[in-house]
């Protein structure tokens, strides 16, 4: 054979080459068949936890949400609609709810693993909740049920091991039979029902979970929820399979039969993967502008856009208790001194402009407020006031991969403080690390990052983010260490008043006073923008959940 | 004349086979191989070692990442003391290297097993290297022979000049421009993303093999070209073997050892080409965990992937250099 | 890419100070070295006068420079190589991305070269046990890819400020590529010290530092001063990797490797952000390559 390659070398040489790369291009060309009735999606890192007792993040939300079910869901907008609880009453005072369940809800696999499971009675809700509230669990949401009566001190029992267990269960919830479950609240609380609705306390079989530990595995790896898909399979960063719950108790749903998600991959593939077929749904925050338009714009892809606000704030938090953020002056000079319509100019549609913390859209939102707008001027007046005629250098810590345009926003943000004779040293860190690093007291100066609406209503954004009291030395979530008694009063008085009217007055009182103050940079609210494939229908966003996957059609 | 130079040769190759058929033949072969794997367990240990130091200087504090944010104080240092972080380093070190030989190592993220992630994703980067290498060994070989043939030609200068810009070219550069061109807009590949599997494969283990192949052609024709003038050669040319026999058995044979030798030496860049090749198409293998555990601060699956990395490189010049054994007689022999 | 083979450069001929010359006449004549010299010229007075010769303020964000939709102007008016996603000069940052790469480069260069000399003609010289630990060491580090262990270092070392992170930057590139100095060094040591008149010296009672500093050290440098160029080369590739994933200089700093990372989501609009710093690496590389292959073809001995 060698000898015959001789003849005439070189062409023998690159024929075999040119045959060689022809026999690849073959293989790469036939694209993948795609098997029908399946949503293909695509995210960027892997799904950080499947068990709802940890899962608080946006990746993981949309899929706990369908594994599993609560007493109450919402509905097609902000409104609490029943779900495995059919129905409920609230006592005149606003302290006692009583829920009546549903008598077809079911588990998806029992004690052996097979299908269907038990039915979901109210113990399990009660599990649930008082799994939550276990310090071992070290659940985030585990202070959200304090305002049920018993449960702090319950749950502070057993985070001492010294102490003597008091109660087998907590007080305040009552459990009279299977199909009823009552809950004893401490004070009344109008937004007891949207805590209800997180994924936090929804249904988890006890003696499933029990079986796991002894075996040493994890709800998160084995899912058993009672709701409209099942896991099939979930290889860590690589992909997750959900397939079709057939004894979901809706019979209407979920509308498609499998759900797949790949993971890896950064922005730019994927969107690559969206434009040949391979993603069926795609979400436009992190495109490029030209990308952007591309989608929103042109005749192929806008009916297929759809988009509605983010009901969030993207903002610096300023350290009031570090220097030299311990002066309003400077803070209020810092506002004055970035140009935020170069946002508007590389994310377009995307933001909108903030002039003080709620989102348009949230009760309570003061269209009046006024905020800061671009005056460098005033900005370098303020500062000499302040005593810092020369400026002075601080650092931003950032992360630039928890949203991609924050890497060019602080580098804006960079710029524009150059130009008042502020020197910003830029600090990149994890995600994690600028949560741990900003929550800690006397420790970072100034950080950029967002707060997206746990609910629709200004105490999830007034009172957690700028209530003196709530700091904390380790894991503050008032991350400018803001404290004015002022404001702390009014919070506290909106957090107790049950007229919705006097409430919304004393929130928006605060506001003023907040942005007055200046703890912050307000930088922006997003817009969110998806499209999707021509083949999916059902599709729609939703103010509170990313995505309702069980309400999504493939027609393909 | 000719058939007493035939007669020699023939005896010469009884002697050989003759040889080769007795045990104690290999006797020197397996001592070089144990002192070679003995050589490749304390480099490993050496590699433990830095990884180790390297990551104790690290400014995050791990127990807090574990306990989650909302854990106050007391419970952050009790995951301290249950990670051991309280203890003295070389106890930590101990700890590290039992960890790792039992499969013990919990990831930060999502307390997933390190070791067996590691594993899990082996295959997809085998894949993925062994068809960069046959690119690399495809094209190189026979452009090699080539350029050794017709040296000096506007051929030869023209494959040098421009396998040394192939050699120059940035492989995440090299892969964006394949995926965007060849895979987005001509769509002539996959882009990637859909997993380690054969329809991916074509533009990663190009994007791999691409500038390889360039040096490796050259590597081998610099070889060729000065085995060409060796004795040997000649007298085989003159006892009228056939141009091809030549080149094929005697001259590639000994050009090729160079070749084998820098191949050991280069698992270590294929692997730095593989990071940025498998991030950009989201291969699923143990380069894209790799750059992922870093940038994440992911220190025990930072520490595993390391590991694990340095590992595959001992192996494959212990692999090599077993070949090496095979293919050059000279070595045969203990020194 | 892997530098020479160990066992070419151990081969290099020692060259008596009587042919240097003529090691300059061959070496000016070799073609490769004519292309390199001319790539590697332009590229250093490309980074010395880089003020001179960039139109605008590689930081500057200019207005012109985006539309109102965001979108990168393209070469033409004003911008001669086009702008990229923040209105910044394209042409001009990557003349002063050259400062970035070359000084990376080169003084990570010396560094390495430093390092790997020593650790090469120590365990050379000295063989024995303090050779064996020199090469263990060595060939750990050797065996962790370069890239990885160069993030891993960067990631590790602490410092923010501009200044700090040029410092990591230097610091994690030359604890990475000494290596393969060292190992080439070893070589040539070892085949030198087999010379007759080393063994003259050592007879003679001549201190080890004497023979290191005055018979081996000059006679190592034509090797280290190939391994150096392709070192260069590499170098410059790694700076690019690095800043590539976020962990270089300061990313508002112009450096050819972060415009590739920033302009990747452009690459169907502006293309131009990413060809243009990219074939800028590429021209600087070859450059070094070129310079290093034909040094090494040089010194060879005649077939």
């Amino acid at each position: 054979m060698i000898m015959r390659f001789w003849g005439n070398a070189r062409q023998k040489y690159f024929c075999t080459i040119v045959i060689f790369f022809v026999a690849i291009f073959i293989t790469g060309c036939a694209r993948q068949p795609r098997p029908p009735r399946i949503l293909m999606l695509s995210a960027q890192s892997d799904v950080s936890w499947l068990d709802p007792a940890k899962a608080y993040d946006t990746s993981s939300i949309p899929f706990v949400r369908i594994l599993y079910r609560g007493l109450v869901d919402y509905g097609d907008g902000a409104n609490i609609v029943p779900a495995v609880a059919a129905r409920w009453k609230i006592s005149p005072d606003g302290k006692t709810y009583t829920f009546y369940l549903r008598k077809d809800a079911r588990f998806q696999f029992d004690q052996n693993g097979n299908q269907p499971g038990r039915r979901v009675t109210a113990e399990d809700f009660r599990y649930s909740i008082e799994r939550i509230l276990d310090p071992a669990t070290a659940s985030d949401g585990m202070t959200f049920y304090y305002n049920i009566a018993g449960a702090q001190k319950w749950s502070e029992e057993r985070s001492k091991p010294s102490t003597k267990v008091l109660s087998d269960h907590v007080p305040g919830i009552v459990v009279p039979n299977d199909d009823e479950i009552i809950f004893h609240l401490n004070y009344p609380d109008a937004t007891f029902l949207n805590y209800l609705a997180m994924p936090f306390v929804y249904a988890v079989p006890q003696e499933w979970v029990e079986k796991l530990d002894r075996a040493g595995e994890t709800l998160n790896e084995h899912p058993n929820g009672c709701g409209p898909f099942q896991m099939k399979e979930w290889i860590h960063d690589r992909k997750l399979e959900l397939v079709k719950n057939r004894y979901y108790y809706d019979p209407a749903l979920p509308k498609c039969d499998r759900i797949i998600d790949t993971f890896g991959g950064d922005d730019v593939l994927h969107l690559m993967r969206f434009e040949l077929g391979d993603i069926d749904i795609q979400n436009l925050e992190d495109a490029a502008p030209p990308d952007f338009m591309r989608m929103t714009d042109s005749a192929k892809w806008q009916p297929y856009t759809q988009h509605a606000p983010m009901m969030d704030i993207r903002y610096v938090a300023l350290n009031c208790e570090m220097k030299p953020f311990d002066n309003k002056l400077v803070r209020q000079a810092m506002n004055y001194a970035i140009d935020k319509s170069t946002f508007t100019r590389f994310l377009g549609k995307r933001i909108e402009v903030a002039h003080g913390v709620l989102p348009p859209g949230t009760p309570g939102y003061n269209p009046q407020l006024k905020g800061y707008d671009y005056n460098p001027q005033k900005a370098k007046v303020l500062l000499k006031q302040a005593g810092y005629p020369n400026g002075f250098t601080v650092t931003l810590w950032y992360s630039p991969t928890a949203v991609e345009w924050y890497g060019k926003a602080a580098q804006l943000i960079q710029a524009d403080l150059a130009k008042v004779g502020v020197t910003v040293n830029l600090k990149a860190v994890t995600y994690a690390e600028l949560k741990t690093a900003a929550g800690k007291r006397h420790n970072i100066q100034m950080s950029l990052m967002g707060w997206l609406q746990d609910f629709p209503d200004p105490s999830d954004f007034l009172d957690v983010l700028f209530n003196g009291e709530k700091i904390t030395d380790t894991s503050s979530n008032n991350r400018a260490f803001y404290n004015n008694p002022k404001v702390n009063k009014l919070l506290d008085a909106a957090g107790i008043e049950t007229d919705q009217a006097k409430r919304l007055k004393l929130y928006q009182q605060a506001e003023k006073i907040i942005v007055d103050e200046a703890p912050w940079i307000f930088l922006l609210h997003t817009e969110r923008y998806v499209v999707h494939q021509p083949w999916i229908k059902g599709y729609a966003l939703h103010p509170m959940w990313s995505a309702r996957y069980e309400y999504v059609e493939v027609d393909k | 004349m000719w058939r007493w130079i035939n007669k020699v040769g023939r005896s010469r190759r009884e002697r050989r086979l003759a040889r080769r058929a007795s045990p104690t033949f290999y006797i020197p072969m397996f001592i070089e191989l144990l002192k070679k794997i003995g050589w490749a367990i304390t480099t490993l240990i050496g590699v433990s070692l830095i990884v180790f130091i390297l990551l104790y200087m690290l400014p995050a504090d791990p127990a807090r990442t574990v306990a989650g944010e909302r854990a106050d104080p007391a419970t952050i240092a009790a995951i301290r003391h249950q990670l051991g972080l309280d203890r003295p380093l070389p106890v930590q070190y101990a700890y590290f290297v039992r960890d790792i030989m039992t499969n013990n190592l919990h990831s930060y993220r999502n307390n997933d097993l390190v070791m067996s992630a590691i594993w899990r994703r082996f295959p997809a980067t085998l894949e993925l290297a062994l068809a960069g290498l046959a690119i690399w060994l495809i094209v190189a070989i026979p452009l090699g022979l080539l350029t050794a043939k017709y040296s000096g030609s506007v051929f030869d200068r023209a494959s040098l000049f421009l396998g040394l810009i192939a050699i120059s070219i940035p492989a995440f550069w090299l892969g964006r421009i394949f995926q965007h061109y060849l895979g987005y807009q001509w769509g002539l590949f996959s882009v990637g993303g859909g997993g380690a599997n054969l329809w991916s494969l074509p533009l990663p283990a190009l994007t791999l093999g691409f500038a390889g192949a360039a040096y490796y052609a050259r590597l081998l024709h610099s070889n060729l070209g000065s085995v060409m003038n060796q004795n040997y050669i000649r007298s085989a040319r003159a006892r009228g073997v056939s141009e091809a026999k030549v080149l094929s058995k005697h001259a590639l044979r000994n050009a090729i050892i160079p070749v084998i030798a820098v191949l050991g030496l280069d698992v270590a860049s294929l692997l730095s080409g593989l990071i940025f090749t498998e991030k950009i198409f989201a291969w699923p293998g143990i380069g894209s965990l790799a750059i992922d555990s870093i940038l994440n601060l992911d220190v025990p699956m930072i520490m595993g992937t390391v590991l694990f990395s340095a590992l595959m490189v001992v192996v494959a010049n212990i692999l090599v250099d077993v070949a090496y054994i095979f293919i050059d007689p000279r070595l045969r022999q203990s020194k | 890419m892997a530098q020479a083979p160990t066992e070419m450069a151990a081969e290099i001929e020692l060259i008596p100070a009587a042919t240097q010359s003529t090691f300059w006449r061959r070496f000016r004549r070799h073609r490769l070295a004519q292309v390199g010299m001319v790539l590697v010229g332009l590229l250093i007075l490309t980074a010395l006068f880089a003020s001179v010769i960039a139109p605008h303020n590689p930081q500057e964000l200019l207005k012109t420079g985006i539309s109102n939709t965001g979108q990168p102007h393209p070469p033409g008016a004003g911008f001669l190589l086009g702008a990229d996603s923040l209105g910044r000069d394209i042409f001009s940052r990557v003349i002063f991305g050259t400062r970035i790469s070359l000084l990376v480069a080169m003084i990570a260069m010396f560094t390495s070269v430093i390092l790997g000399t020593t650790v090469g003609l120590l365990g050379g010289y000295f063989e024995g046990w303090v050779d064996i630990l020199l090469t263990r060491f060595t060939e750990s580090v050797m065996s962790l890819p370069t890239i990885l262990l160069a993030i891993a270092l960067f990631v590790v070392l602490p410092g923010d400020s501009s200044w700090q992170r040029l410092f990591k930057l230097l610091l994690a590139i030359s604890l990475v590529t000494w290596t393969g100095i060292a190992r080439a060094v070893r070589g040539v040591t070892l085949s030198l010290k087999k010379r007759e008149y080393i063994e003259a010296a050592r007879a003679l009672g001549c201190s080890h530092d004497r023979i290191l500093f005055k018979h081996l050290l000059p006679n190592v440098m034509p090797t280290v001063i190939v391994m150096a160029t392709l070192a260069v080369a590499q170098n410059i590739l790694l700076e690019a990797g690095l800043s590539y994933l976020g962990q270089g200089v300061d990313p508002s700093v112009a450096s050819w490797g972060s415009m590739i990372k920033d302009g990747e989501p452009f690459l169907l609009a502006a293309p131009w952000m990413v060809l243009v710093p990219g074939i800028a690496i590429v021209l600087a590389v070859t450059g070094f390559n070129l310079l290093g292959r034909a040094m090494e073809e040089t010194l060879e001995p005649r077939r």
